[in-house]
């Protein structure tokens, strides 16, 4: 068990480890530390890497069971709205594109980690029509649009939801315009951390990538590139999760049901 | 008489031509990523009009309108930067007030001639020179032979001589509409001025006088980044955090204003779209500020919405300013805005109103005055879209009135609800709609 837990202090110090992974090792914890003791090595050995295939596997089908509860909210001429790059939305759009519905995907990123562009690139390939913005594109791009759908790191117990720099803006332009915003969360990345606001626990990025003063060194200039903001409750309508389409303030009630 | 026809009026005043076309060109040639400062162009367009008015000695009032409502057109077709058709209506205004003025010194003198055998010296003054109260100025009565009694009364005769089906239909035209004739080719703009009351026709405006309005309006527009800067450190303090989204000259000499007399930082988030692409180049306003001693940290835009609540108050650079009290701004500024209003934090705007301030309303919401800038910054240079993918880069926000707090301008510091009534000391509202 120490040996786990120098392991996974170690990866923390290489970089801070993300609410999903935080969720992983803990499953793994738990899983070692419900071991029987009396049982052969070998036993023990594969109950535990059935624990972690399981979570894979929950992994798995966390996500495909957000497709399938989004599909009930992406309706035909629907316009959404999302921002940066998502293994999930794209699985979520590309499925009800399958499942026939009609509609566009505005995606907007940003200069300084542009993974949009791959997310809009995919999304066109499979026949989604797409528009792709910077992140200033935002004003005259949300009047088109009918809802958001954001993907996060995680989700505190208090109902904020941790992701991208910049998602802050999206949800509070969108809350300001009266248009749902939705976030798409499994619960293994709920965490019961409390964050109040996007500076107690953030990342720098690379200063080199703020375009405007990479050629500048000047002892008063100081770069900051933050790379997670979190969003309070209050902009957010509404939490996909594979148990169901909650609000943000019931996050800490699942967390206690999955303790259970 | 036949519509006004500005390449035949040009054709017999080379010199007025060559000014002109030589200004136009230079307006063609500007292009968003390398363009001249406004305030550059702006005063071009002046010297033009004043070519244009100063040889036209003997036109009167109503052709002069017509004169620069021609260039305006000229103008308008090349660029679509309100600043320039903005100096065009308060150059028509200064027309339209220097004939009034002549026409009523002309009308003080006639009387004055009438009673001259009585011997009492003592004339009616006319009716303009009357020394305004405070109720005369908010709700003036139109003095009988005033002009808004003449527009209305001139209106109303030529709608009266229309059937109810031809009123409806017929465009805003001038007095080109009861000629009736076609004659206009599609190159020629027809004029879009209100009725002119008859002494439009009759009067000629002083030269010097109206020189001397153009002159004004000149050192309004060279001038006033000196009224921004002297009242800059007034709306900072000590140990501020001022969060600054886009550039501008402006912006940049009011923060180096306000730094000579207070101490403060700048968390300076840029543009997205203006510093993507290869090979990246240096913000000059950045540069500028560190120049003047003041720490900078530059963020990304991502990054606003958190900086905001770390900073004491938003500074943006307005691109125009709509009679609403509303901005254009850079885009992504409405997104900056709304962050800062979330923290609670005011939203203070600088705004230079000698060529930024219009007459025209936000009835196009967030298309009001905007274009879409090329977005090839934002794609990598040997990026091949697939079908369904458009790119899209607009060039501004409008900032709705009610998230500013402050109007910083060259004339003063209000909140935005008082723009309306600075409309009237430039421009009239008689003027067609595009020139103001």
């Amino acid at each position: 068990m120490s040996q786990l837990n120098s392991l996974f202090s170690y990866l923390s110090k290489c970089r801070a480890h993300s609410m999903s992974m935080g969720s992983a090792m803990a499953s793994v914890k738990s899983a070692v530390q419900s071991l029987d003791p009396s049982l052969p090595t070998a036993e023990c050995r594969s109950f535990v890497l059935d624990a972690i295939d399981r979570f894979a596997e929950k992994m798995e089908f966390s996500a495909s069971a957000i497709a399938k509860l989004c599909l009930t909210k992406i309706n035909s001429d629907d316009t959404v709205l999302t921002y940066g790059s998502s293994e999930l939305l794209l699985k979520v759009f590309r499925e009800a594109k399958d499942k026939g519905r009609t509609f566009r995907v505005v995606v907007l990123d940003s200069d300084v980690s542009p993974t949009g562009l791959r997310m809009a690139t995919a999304l066109a390939d499979h026949n989604i029509p797409v528009t792709y913005s910077l992140y200033d594109g935002l004003s005259h791009l949300l009047p088109t649009c009918s809802k958001v759908l954001l993907s996060c790191d995680g989700i505190t117990s208090n109902g904020s939801v941790a992701a991208a720099a910049g998602t802050s803006g999206i949800a509070m332009a969108a809350t300001r315009a009266n248009m749902p915003v939705l976030v798409c969360c499994e619960t293994f990345k709920f965490s019961r951390k409390v964050i109040r606001d996007s500076l107690s626990a953030n990342e720098r990025g690379d200063p080199s990538l703020v375009a405007a003063v990479s050629g500048i060194s000047h002892p008063l200039l100081s770069v900051v590139n933050l790379l997670h903001d979190a969003t309070r409750s209050e902009y957010i309508s509404a939490v996909v999760t594979e148990s169901g389409i909650v609000p943000p303030s019931s996050v800490a009630v699942v967390l206690r049901e999955l303790d259970q | 008489m036949p519509p006004f026809s500005l390449p035949s009026f040009l054709s017999s005043r080379p010199k007025l031509s060559l000014s002109l076309s030589s200004f136009l060109s230079l307006l063609r040639a500007n292009s968003p990523s390398r363009s001249l400062p406004r305030p550059v162009l702006c005063l071009g367009l002046l010297e033009v009009l004043k070519l244009l008015l100063s040889s036209e000695r003997r036109a009167s009032g109503r052709e002069l309108l017509l004169l620069v409502e021609a260039v305006g057109g000229e103008v308008a077709l090349i660029s679509t930067d309100a600043a320039l058709t903005n100096v065009v209506g308060r150059v028509m205004k200064s027309v339209r007030d220097e004939v009034e003025a002549a026409y009523a010194a002309a009308a003080a003198g006639a009387a004055a001639d009438q009673r001259g055998g009585e011997g009492d010296g003592a004339s009616n003054p006319p009716a303009l020179a009357r020394q305004p109260s405070l109720t005369s100025t908010l709700f003036p009565p139109p003095p009988p032979g005033s002009p808004e009694l003449l527009y209305a009364a001139a209106e109303t005769e030529r709608l009266r001589s229309l059937s109810l089906g031809e009123a409806a239909l017929e465009p805003e035209e001038g007095t080109a509409a009861e000629e009736g004739t076609a004659a206009s080719s599609g190159s020629e703009r027809r004029s879009q001025i209100l009725p002119l009351p008859p002494h439009y026709s009759s009067t000629r405006p002083a030269l010097s006088d109206l020189m001397e309005s153009i002159s004004e309006i000149h050192n309004d527009i060279s001038t006033s980044h000196t009224a921004l800067d002297d009242v800059a450190h007034l709306h900072l303090a000590d140990q501020d955090t001022v969060l600054t989204y886009g550039e501008s000259r402006t912006l940049t000499s009011f923060l180096r204003a306000a730094s000579k007399k207070r101490s403060f930082q700048v968390l300076h988030a840029p543009v997205p779209g203006v510093y993507a692409g290869s090979p990246p180049s240096p913000s000059p306003h950045v540069s500028s500020l560190l120049a003047a001693g003041v720490p900078v940290t530059a963020i990304p835009a991502s990054n606003v919405p958190p900086a905001a609540s770390q900073s004491s108050v938003l500074l943006l650079s307005a691109h125009l300013v709509l009679a609403n009290g509303g901005i254009l701004a850079p885009a992504g500024s409405l997104l900056a805005a709304t962050a800062a209003v979330s923290s609670r934090r005011p939203v203070v705007v600088v705004a230079d109103l000698s060529y930024k301030l219009t007459r025209r309303y936000p009835h196009g919401g967030q298309d009001t005055l905007n274009s879409l800038l090329s977005p090839s910054p934002l794609l990598p240079p040997d990026f091949d879209p697939p079908k369904c993918l458009e790119a899209v880069r607009p060039a501004r926000d409008y900032v709705p009135p009610e998230m500013l707090e402050l109007l910083v301008t060259n004339l003063g510091t209000w909140k935005p609800s008082y723009v309306y009534r600075l409309l009237q000391d430039s421009f009239c509202e008689q003027d067609p709609a595009e020139f103001a």
